[in-house]
């Protein structure tokens, strides 16, 4: 695959890395001549030097020929532009845009931008996982659904829910339970008929589900 | 009169409402402009000094409000009442958040007339065709000169 990638900061160096080791084509592209020394230092000869935003750079950058464009410059306002540019001038296949808090989430999926990742959102998700304070934990929207959530529970030492057989709960309607994660091994068979204990994880998608209830359900 | 965060803004019905965001030259001289033939105009910039100088100005400028905030984020825009505007004009000093700017005032709170200042050419087309008016600098600049060139 052919990707071009804005940003020769470390998120769009490491991109890069992981990239070329796949053996896909890279261009990496930024204005700043440190930063672009950095990725030269790191990746050889795939950087370009220009404004992103330019319709000159992107061609530069190979643009028209990628599959794949990949925003991660610190600017959403950049990385919107670039984005519209390479998809809708150059034809681009898939775009990706990084934001930074999820004010321009909906906006940026309205203007056709193919993905749109809300660093805040996906660092915050990682944070509570390792603390893992919250019982229950939305790991991620299903894609093409607007309702349906990938969601882990974990039961409590003190949850009413040990010692029950999962399918005496009296789980709600769009609710199902995908495994079991139980030290480290994983039970994907009768899940239905296994007896709960402390420190299990649940996964489940869930379909217009309230978390609050099943919060509750487990506490 | 400069308002700050979190204070209302009045808004007479009887004008025509034209929100500017970017308090440099562009878009104070703007201001002036469109407060002299009587527009209701407000102004959104981010640095508290820009702003500033909306007081000194020596024109009667009732008209003329200027608001501290960022013409990206949804807040700011409510506050000012975004949806109420007759015109949107980005002159800030970056394409890019005027691009920004002007597809979310257009898209999100449905002011159909949006005007965007840009300095690159490449990505008047894009923008055109999505509904924003451009008005490109470095191109009425070239133009201007080669006019007068010719004159002479």
């Amino acid at each position: 695959m052919n990707v071009v990638i804005f940003g020769a900061n470390k998120l769009g160096r490491s991109i890069g890395d992981w990239l070329l080791n796949d053996w896909h084509e890279v261009s990496i592209i930024d204005d700043d001549y440190f930063k672009l020394k950095d990725a030269e230092d790191m990746l050889g000869s795939v950087v370009v030097e220009g404004n992103a935003t330019y319709e000159e750079t992107l061609r530069l950058a190979g643009t028209s020929r990628s599959d794949i464009f990949i925003a991660t410059s610190e600017s959403e306002a950049e990385n919107m532009v670039s984005c519209q540019m390479a998809k809708e001038v150059f034809k681009v296949n898939h775009t990706i845009c990084l934001i930074y808090s999820e004010e321009n989430e909906s906006l940026f999926q309205l203007l056709g931008i193919d993905s749109v990742i809300d660093i805040t959102a996906v660092s915050l998700r990682s944070i509570q996982e390792n603390l893992s304070v919250d019982v229950i934990l939305s790991l991620m929207d299903i894609p093409g659904s607007t309702s349906a959530n990938l969601i882990s529970v974990r039961i409590s030492e003190g949850s009413e829910t040990v010692g029950e057989i999962l399918s005496d709960l009296n789980l709600p309607n769009g609710f199902s339970v995908k495994m079991i994660i139980r030290s480290g091994a994983i039970i994907e068979e009768s899940i239905e008929e296994t007896i709960l204990r402390a420190d299990d994880q649940i996964l489940a998608i869930t379909d217009s589900v309230n978390l609050d209830q099943l919060k509750e359900l487990f506490q | 009169m400069i308002s700050k965060k979190r204070t209302s803004i009045k808004t007479n019905q009887s004008h025509i409402k034209v929100v500017i965001a970017g308090c440099g030259n562009y878009g104070r001289n703007l201001a002036i402009t469109l407060a002299e033939s009587g527009k209701e105009v407000i102004i959104i910039e981010k640095n508290r000094e820009k702003l500033e100088t909306l007081s000194k100005l020596s024109i009667q400028n009732d008209l003329i409000v200027g608001f501290l905030g960022d013409v990206t984020i949804s807040e700011d825009l409510l506050e000012i009442d975004i949806g109420t505007a007759d015109l949107f004009i980005a002159t800030t000093g970056s394409d890019s958040v005027n691009a920004l700017a002007a597809q979310k005032i257009k898209l999100m709170y449905g002011v159909d007339d949006v005007i965007c200042i840009m300095s690159d050419v490449s990505k008047q087309k894009l923008y055109e065709s999505l509904g924003i008016r451009i008005v490109n600098h470095t191109e009425i600049a070239i133009q201007s000169l080669i006019d007068s060139s010719l004159e002479s």
